[in-house]
């Protein structure tokens, strides 16, 4: 079985590199990007099962990444679980409306962020079948 | 006259037939003189009587014969020397010149009476002898009527001399009051010219002089203007006849002098206004002190302006102040997350031995890191909530949803911590669901909060949980057998940054903002909460919201 491929975005690269350790645990394949223009090429370019997005990211933020992606019929089937320090309601509800599938406040619990992969990577196959 | 005339029948007697018939003519002459009303005599110098009438008898009230007895009939019947003295001085006269003259006198008749008489005497020669024939004309009647008539048109007179007095004496009085008021008065001709000017109109204006027949809009204005005055409430007297006031300006002596003028009609019988009376007071200082008052106000009110508008922009200040604040608590809160997050991850990566075998001491070590992680995380959490609640941006997204559920679900997630203090739970549930229409999250976090005291300060016993349905609300409780709040504590229990009886030892400690927090979304809720509490005995918080 083909890995799934995850991407991660986060300007904190130490947030990212230990994002990164938790899913190659978990037998993902991970793309990782630290600014918004980069997560915004990987998309395109490489065409992840799922995308971990922060929010306050240079170029280009997470709620715009997010809405490009969601409102380009080529990218939208893509799950997106938004993973911010913003932790205010308003903040989710931006997210939300931005298209985000899950809005994952941080600090976090890794098991959380794994179940939830887990739970939109296997909605995203029943909706390819 | 009777025994006159008894001489004259006995003399008659004895006459022969030409005597008869002169008697008789003496008879008819006697019988004409007694039925004339006038008292007739016939006397000589002496004062004796030969003809004496029965008109005399009943003026005189004497007969003839007491006439001719008495030595002066005319002492007698003229006691008062005046009278005495008219009569004779007509007699006197009488003599000299011989010509008759009519005297009144005043007769005293027997018995005292007066009566008033017109006597008309002539002198006639008889037998080379002077004899007075006097006629008395009674008059006492017509005296007396005369008398009276003098009486009442003297107290007529009387009286109209003493209401003329009286007249002149209030005319006097009014006149003096009209002089002397300290309001200025003047009467104005419908040809606008001052016919009269009280002493303060004088005072005023000491140039007009009323024989000339001034015309007051030249005379009062000052400097003099040829204009009628606009203001003129005098002129609109004379258009409509009604009374009018006016405030006017006119400099004097350097300043500006305010009269009030009120003009009045006076009007002939067919309603014409033949004139005005003008009343003017100087009520420059009145309206001094009016200006000043407008002036305070004025002031006043530019102060109230612009204290007004300092508050306003002190507000403005003041919300911009806590805008800055409430973003600056944001963005402290996301500055502080980014790092906790990080932590977190690397200490649950090594926990979960995602990176190697953890020893059972190291793994329990980072459970304690990571227990303070979330501590550190819910701090975070409060002091947001408390920013957002004081900046009033804390907004509700009500749901409806079932509340047991909800205490359930709270309640499930102390298991642990219960457990290992080896407290009790009581779940004292009256209905097994209750739906409400609030903010799931919200309430969640009151009962988490709730809870969590409850368990932080209760060694032992019991945590109770109760809920039930009351009329129009729900009301929900928390008790625990812990150790109580002391009644002095008690009411600040709210208050934020407030904490009683911090536990000592190993736990968890909070920072006094929970029950602030409680408190303020449960009445964002139009609820109301409140605790009750005995030291050492255990404490209850109950909170009830509508439904």
């Amino acid at each position: 079985m083909k890995k799934k491929r995850i991407l991660v975005v986060d300007d904190e690269a130490q947030m990212v590199d230990l994002v990164k350790v938790l899913l190659d645990a978990s037998g993902y394949e991970v793309l990782t990007a630290l600014d918004g223009q980069e997560a915004l090429e990987i998309a395109q370019t490489k065409m992840p099962n799922l995308i971990v997005l922060d929010v306050m990211l240079p170029k280009i933020n997470g709620y715009k990444i997010c809405r490009l992606l969601k409102y380009d019929k080529r990218y939208k089937h893509i799950p997106i679980i938004m993973f911010t320090a913003r932790a205010q309601d308003k903040d989710e509800e931006t997210g939300m409306e931005a298209g985000a599938d899950f809005y994952l406040k941080k600090p976090y619990e890794p098991q959380v962020l794994l179940d939830k992969i887990k739970e939109y990577l296997d909605k995203s196959d029943e909706d390819k079948r | 006259m009777k025994g006159k005339s008894k001489k004259c029948r006995a003399r008659t007697k004895d006459l022969s037939s030409p005597k008869t018939a002169l008697k008789e003519k003496e008879e008819q002459l006697r019988v004409v003189l007694d039925k004339i009303k006038e008292g007739i005599t016939f006397s000589d110098e002496n004062g004796r009587f030969y003809i004496y009438n029965a008109g005399m008898e009943k003026i005189t009230g004497y007969t003839m014969s007491e006439a001719n007895g008495s030595l002066d009939f005319a002492r007698l019947i003229y006691p008062i020397r005046k009278d005495y003295d008219t009569a004779m001085s007509g007699v006197a006269e009488l003599l000299k010149s011989g010509r008759s003259r009519e005297v009144e006198v005043t007769i005293t008749a027997k018995g005292g009476k007066a009566r008033y008489v017109l006597v008309d005497s002539s002198l006639v020669k008889f037998n080379d002898k002077k004899m007075f024939l006097s006629t008395y004309h009674d008059i006492t009647k017509q005296k007396n009527y005369e008398i009276e008539l003098q009486n009442i048109y003297k107290e007529l007179e009387e009286r109209v001399e003493k209401r003329t007095e009286l007249l002149k004496t209030s005319e006097e009085k009014f006149r003096t009051v009209v002089e002397n008021i300290g309001t200025g008065i003047s009467l104005i001709s419908p040809e606008m010219e001052i016919l009269t000017l009280n002493k303060k109109m004088r005072e005023w204006f000491p140039d007009v002089n009323v024989k000339n027949r001034p015309i007051c809009y030249k005379s009062f204005n000052n400097p003099p203007g040829e204009n009628i005055c606009a203001y003129c409430p005098v002129i609109k007297t004379f258009n409509d006849g009604e009374t009018h006031l006016a405030i006017t300006s006119t400099p004097r002596n350097d300043i500006f002098v305010r009269y009030k003028i009120i003009s009045s009609p006076i009007k002939d019988s067919s309603g014409k206004v033949v004139a005005v009376i003008e009343m003017v007071d100087d009520v420059t200082e009145r309206e001094m002190i009016f200006d000043d008052l407008a002036r305070a106000h004025a002031e006043l009110e530019k102060r109230v302006n612009e204290r007004t508008g300092e508050l306003l922009r002190a507000n403005e200040h003041i919300q911009k102040l806590s805008d800055i604040k409430s973003d600056f608590v944001a963005t402290v809160s996301h500055e502080l997350r980014t790092p906790l997050a990080i932590i977190k991850t690397a200490v649950c990566l090594l926990i979960d031995e995602i990176v190697g075998k953890m020893k059972k001491k190291q793994t329990d070590i980072l459970i304690t890191a990571k227990d303070n992680i979330d501590r550190l995380t819910r701090l975070i959490d409060s002091l947001l909530d408390v920013s957002k609640i004081e900046s009033g941006n804390i907004g509700l997204k009500k749901d409806k949803f079932d509340l047991i559920e909800a205490i359930k679900k709270s309640s499930e997630s102390f298991e642990p911590k219960l457990a290992a203090k080896g407290l009790e739970l009581k779940m004292n549930l009256q209905i097994n669901k209750i739906e409400v229409y609030a903010d799931p999250d919200r309430i969640l976090q009151v009962f988490n909060n709730l809870i969590d005291n409850a368990v932080k300060f209760t060694e032992k016993g019991v945590i109770e949980i109760s809920a039930s349905l009351k009329n129009n609300f729900i009301e929900c409780s928390v008790s625990d057998t812990g150790r109580g709040i002391s009644s002095d504590n008690l009411p600040k229990i709210f208050n934020k940054f407030e904490q009683f009886g911090r536990p000592v030892g190993p736990g968890e400690k909070g920072i006094g903002l929970g029950l602030s927090i409680v408190k303020a979304i449960i009445e964002l809720h139009d609820g109301q909460i409140w605790a009750e509490s005995e030291l050492g005995t255990g404490s209850k918080f109950t909170f009830r919201i509508p439904l």
